[in-house]
């Protein structure tokens, strides 16, 4: 299955690329599942945006621009896209 | 009086008229209650009995308002709030500004100064410690904000601090900004009720520092929040500044364009700080005391008349949005000379943007005869925003904010001009992030993203960004008493994500600056009576519950690239009730008369 990370702010800056198509060997996959995955591609994630846990207190993630989640266990489907951004909205 | 701690214990109140000054004191349970900052200014207009004035007569009252924070050693507590009865909007406005004026304007020996009177001609007033003097200041006369407080610094010394206004100041427009330090106190024509006073610009100077109660304690706390104002809460803000979600929100549609006809831009891309960084050559700074640093400074490609020496501006996400996509203009060097030109002038951006963008969409259905302004001309944005400031032709109906244009066109005008209550609305689409759209349309100075940070609860699993639901009142209110508690102590709100348990933790901070043991519970119950006292203040300058709504664009069209961005009259106005009856207000908004009794008694009181 293909998942569409695309990153915005800090996250795109430590990535050094704004999205990544990202393949998984199953049906379905976790929003755990992919922040994992994102760190061994870029390991510039992990401590600041992505913590063992998760993402870190100042992210969020969103799934095709609907819902938000943060919670690692949330299913995500093939085709889906998952965008990381920090969760301070203001400016 | 007992000795405060944090505070000087009372307001200087000052009529420009003659230069009269008189120090009028502040009981500790006035302070406790209202903290400083917004809070006190409230509390001081009702006193002042602001809400009965013309917001730009001589009588009005602005003030300059200080916290028992600033001076001390916490990072951002260099604030000051501006707080007055808005030329714009005929309602309450408070605006903040950061740096030495807020450090300098403390030292006078004071907690606030209030401005009442008029000049009989254009002045400065010059505050030595306690001691007041008017002089000419004839020669500044249409100076840019910028010229004017070199040119006082240079003729008064470095250790005055000076806040001005441009040139749009001196001349009534109605979102005029008073500027210190290249920061400006932005939202709601604090500039055109200064120079309706015949005020160029105020000098503060002073030598009286405040004690705290726990010098040591206070100053361990400050550490502890300088080095977790350094972690990745704030990254965003120190790598790319304010500006740093712009593509995410053009992402989630939820960045206004062409005067919010739609949520994303095809032209985000290249005014995002990402791509603006690319080929040219960024600085950063910070306000005094602050260890974030958000500003990020570009240079501007020269435009006529420009000094090329000095020609830079602090770009923000506002500026942005407000110049680039609402007025759907995609060249980033013509937003870059647009905010500077603002800076300039001495006039509110996103009022500007939102003015002008909907003059361009005013012109599209030929409601207007102004054929050059069309969305995507940045030249034209220029040429407006010049007219603006000089009040000439087209300018000078601009210059009145889209609501007040809006009437004077007539017809159906009404309905797709942005702004709530006469405020423009900030850069975050209603229909797109929900939440946000009922904290502007009960906001108490308008259409507002700083007293109502609402759009938070839309970014998270916490709400369904495009439907109001049951649980929107809440959080609309927990975000709007969390502000009024930022705003009145003053700390900078890109702090808020680095504290834990913000009420215990701010309690601390104020238990070690005044001495004052102030639980959780005491501090919710402090939020909640500044909102009140706002509502008050509103509902003596003649709020009625119909103002507390949304342009009827929002509730009755889609989002054209968002269909499912929809908000209905009857969703909004349930939401409104709800959150009404969150505060304990009446189902419309009418404040119970217990509250405003206490309130107004904290006003009446004789210290």
């Amino acid at each position: 299955m293909n998942v569409k990370v695309e990153l915005f702010g800090v996250p795109r800056a430590r990535a050094g690329v704004p999205q990544v198509d990202m393949e998984f060997p199953t049906d379905q996959t976790s929003l755990g599942e992919v922040l994992t995955a994102l760190v061994r591609m870029f390991p510039n994630l992990a401590g600041e945006c992505i913590l063992e846990a998760g993402l870190a207190s100042g992210y969020t993630a969103n799934l095709d621009g609907e819902a938000f989640v943060r919670d690692v266990g949330a299913k995500i489907q093939d085709g889906q896209s998952l965008l990381i951004m920090s969760a301070d909205a203001g400016g | 009086m007992p000795s405060l701690h944090g505070y000087h214990g009372g307001y200087l109140r000052i009529d420009v008229s003659n230069g009269r000054v008189e120090f009028v004191q502040l009981s500790a349970a006035v302070l406790r209650r209202y903290l400083g900052g917004v809070g006190l200014g409230v509390h001081l207009m009702l006193r002042e009995r602001a809400a009965e004035c013309e917001a730009l007569s001589a009588a009005a009252p602005l003030a300059f308002v200080f916290s028992p924070l600033v001076g001390g050693p916490l990072t951002t507590s260099a604030k000051f709030a501006v707080v007055h009865k808005s030329p714009l909007t005929n309602r309450l406005n408070d605006s903040l500004a950061s740096s030495g004026f807020a450090i300098s304007g403390k030292k006078t020996g004071a907690d606030a100064l209030v401005l009442r009177g008029a000049a009989a001609a254009l002045s400065v007033l010059v505050l030595d410690g306690r001691q007041a003097v008017l002089e000419p200041a004839t020669e500044l006369a249409g100076a840019s904000a910028r010229e004017a407080e070199a040119a006082l610094l240079k003729k008064y010394g470095p250790d005055f601090s000076a806040a001005v206004i441009g040139p749009a100041g001196e001349r009534g427009v109605r979102y005029a900004t008073i500027s210190h330090s290249g920061r400006h106190a932005g939202r709601g024509g604090a500039g055109a009720v200064l120079g309706a006073k015949n005020i160029k610009a105020v000098l503060v100077r002073g030598e009286q520092r405040c004690t705290w109660s726990d010098p040591s304690g206070l100053t361990a706390l400050a550490k502890e929040l300088a080095m977790k104002s350094w972690g990745p809460a704030t990254a965003k803000y120190r790598e790319l500044g304010t500006a740093s979600n712009l593509l995410a929100f053009n992402r989630l549609g939820a960045l206004p364009t062409r005067n919010f006809q739609a949520g994303s831009f095809a032209g985000a891309v290249d005014l995002s700080p990402e791509a603006l960084e690319t080929d040219r050559k960024k600085t950063r700074q910070s306000c005094a005391a602050c260890t974030i640093g958000c500003e990020h400074i570009y240079p501007v490609k020269a435009q006529k008349n420009d000094d090329e020496s000095n020609n830079t501006v602090r770009l923000e996400y506002e500026n942005l949005f407000a110049l680039g996509p609402l007025c759907g203009v995609r060249d980033a060097d013509s937003v870059l000379a647009a905010s500077r030109l603002c800076d300039d002038l001495g006039i509110d951006t996103v009022s500007a943007g939102g003015t002008i963008a909907f003059a361009m969409e005013c012109v599209e259905r030929q409601l207007l005869d102004a054929p050059w302004l069309r969305f995507g001309d940045g030249s034209a944005v220029l040429k407006a925003l010049e007219l603006i400031g000089r009040r000439e032709g087209l300018g000078g109906l601009l210059a009145l904010g889209s609501r007040r244009l809006a009437e004077r066109i007539g017809q159906d005008a009404l309905a797709f001009a942005p702004q709530v209550k006469g405020l423009e609305i900030p850069g975050y689409e209603p229909r797109a992030l929900q939440t946000m759209a009922l904290g502007f349309a009960v906001g108490s100075r308008g259409a507002d993203h700083n007293r109502s940070g609402a759009y938070e609860a839309d970014f998270s699993e916490q709400a369904d960004r495009r439907a109001l639901s049951p649980k929107s009142a809440p959080l609309a209110v927990e975000s709007e008493d969390r502000a009024a508690l930022i705003d009145s102590l003053i700390l900078c709100k890109f702090l808020r994500g680095v504290f834990t348990d913000f009420h215990g933790e701010i309690g601390h901070i104020l238990q070690n600056t005044t001495g004052w043991e102030i639980s959780p519970d005491e501090l919710r119950e402090t939020a909640r009576r500044i909102v009140s006292a706002k509502k008050l203040f509103n509902q003596q300058a003649g709020w009625s519950p119909s103002e507390d709504t949304l342009p009827q664009r929002f509730l009755q069209t889609p989002l054209s690239d968002d269909p499912r961005a929809s908000l209905s009259a009857e969703s909004l106005q349930a939401a409104i009730v709800a959150y009404n009856q969150t505060r304990g207000w009446s189902p419309e908004g009418w404040l119970p008369r217990r509250i405003a009794d206490e309130i107004m008694a904290d006003a009446d009181l004789q210290d």
